[in-house]
């Protein structure tokens, strides 16, 4: 009773909490700073193939494409369950996350199959310099992906139990941000890796 | 619907919620689209047989610029909260900064050192 009150207090008259926002947000720039590090390294060893495949062998273009709209489209259906958990209530949020992760989900076997498929066949990252930055860069995004529908799913459990109230809003809004940054990684990974691979 | 209005109806209107909620629906849908288009863009100059890999460089660089801008417009910025606009802002072109440093001087520094391995 005494927690319920204090709850409210502090949180029964606002939307959403905007410094535990900004604290995620922070979180995100740092994110964002290891993987330039990361794009630096890929952009620097990416023609050291050491008599092994590059990138043109390494995947196939309309493999990513399906895989750069798959996580688009996921990106939007996240904005919807957004836009519901303002007006339309816990119900019609649950599905709309629910469709964000089944594409999620095979966003992830899309990239592990490519990165799995490279290994088994004797390209793994430990045969050129190429490689070992191709699969920390891939791997590192596909790594962050994994954990974002960890995050949906543990989302899912708490939303029916907790409804929507500020607590919950302000983690979905977190959710939000890191999935538009793992949206952002990817469009990036496709112009830089994949369509300036195929020169 | 009724647990929203448990949190909410002191200082937010159900008007002033539906208003940012069209909003924000209006933002997401301009991004995907425009995303989309782009993405598809980029795809086809790359397979396109027609374009020259100069000419390739250059599409793909401001079709990735133009993604970026898209995300950060429309998805990332009705995200963030508006109270904290400025320091989002900030740490945003702060954190540009580093990137910048870290990938233009990683590249600089090691054409320069193949440069003179080489000459």
């Amino acid at each position: 009773m005494s927690t319920n009150m204090h709850a409210h207090e502090h949180h029964g008259n606002k939307l959403l909490d905007s410094k535990v926002i900004f604290g995620f947000w922070i979180f995100i720039m740092t994110d964002v700073i290891m993987f330039a590090a990361l794009f630096a390294t890929y952009a620097v060893l990416s023609g050291n193939t050491y008599g092994n495949i590059g990138i043109k062998q390494a995947a196939s273009l309309p493999h990513i494409l399906v895989q750069t709209l798959i996580l688009l489209t996921s990106a939007f259906t996240y904005g919807i369950a957004s836009v519901n958990s303002l007006k339309a209530g816990t119900n019609k949020t649950m599905l709309w996350l629910g469709i964000t992760l089944l594409l999620g989900i095979a966003f992830f076997v899309m990239s592990y199959q490519g990165l799995a498929g490279l290994a088994s066949s004797g390209h793994s990252w430990q045969k050129s310099a190429f490689l070992s930055a191709y699969f920390t860069l891939i791997g590192l995004q596909a790594v962050h992906v994994l954990a974002a529908l960890v995050w949906i799913v543990i989302l899912m459990i708490q939303l029916p139990m907790q409804k929507l109230t500020t607590t919950m809003r302000t983690r979905l809004a977190c959710f939000g941000l890191f999935w538009d940054f793992l949206v952002m990684l990817w469009l990036l990974i496709f112009a830089i890796v994949y369509l300036m691979g195929a020169m | 619907m009724t647990d929203n209005l448990q949190t909410i109806e002191s200082n937010m209107s159900a008007d002033s919620l539906a208003q940012m909620a069209s909003k924000k629906m209006k933002a997401y849908t301009i991004g995907f689209v425009s995303l989309v288009i782009l993405t598809l863009v980029g795809y086809f100059a790359a397979t396109s047989s027609s374009i020259s890999s100069h000419q390739l460089f250059t599409i793909v660089s401001i079709v990735a610029t133009l993604q970026l801008l898209a995300i950060v417009i429309f998805f990332f910025r009705s995200n963030v909260s508006d109270e904290d606009a400025a320091w989002n802002w900030i740490s945003f072109v702060f954190t540009m900064l580093i990137v910048a440093v870290i990938v233009a001087g990683s590249l600089w520094i090691m054409y320069s050192l193949n440069y003179n391995m080489v000459h």
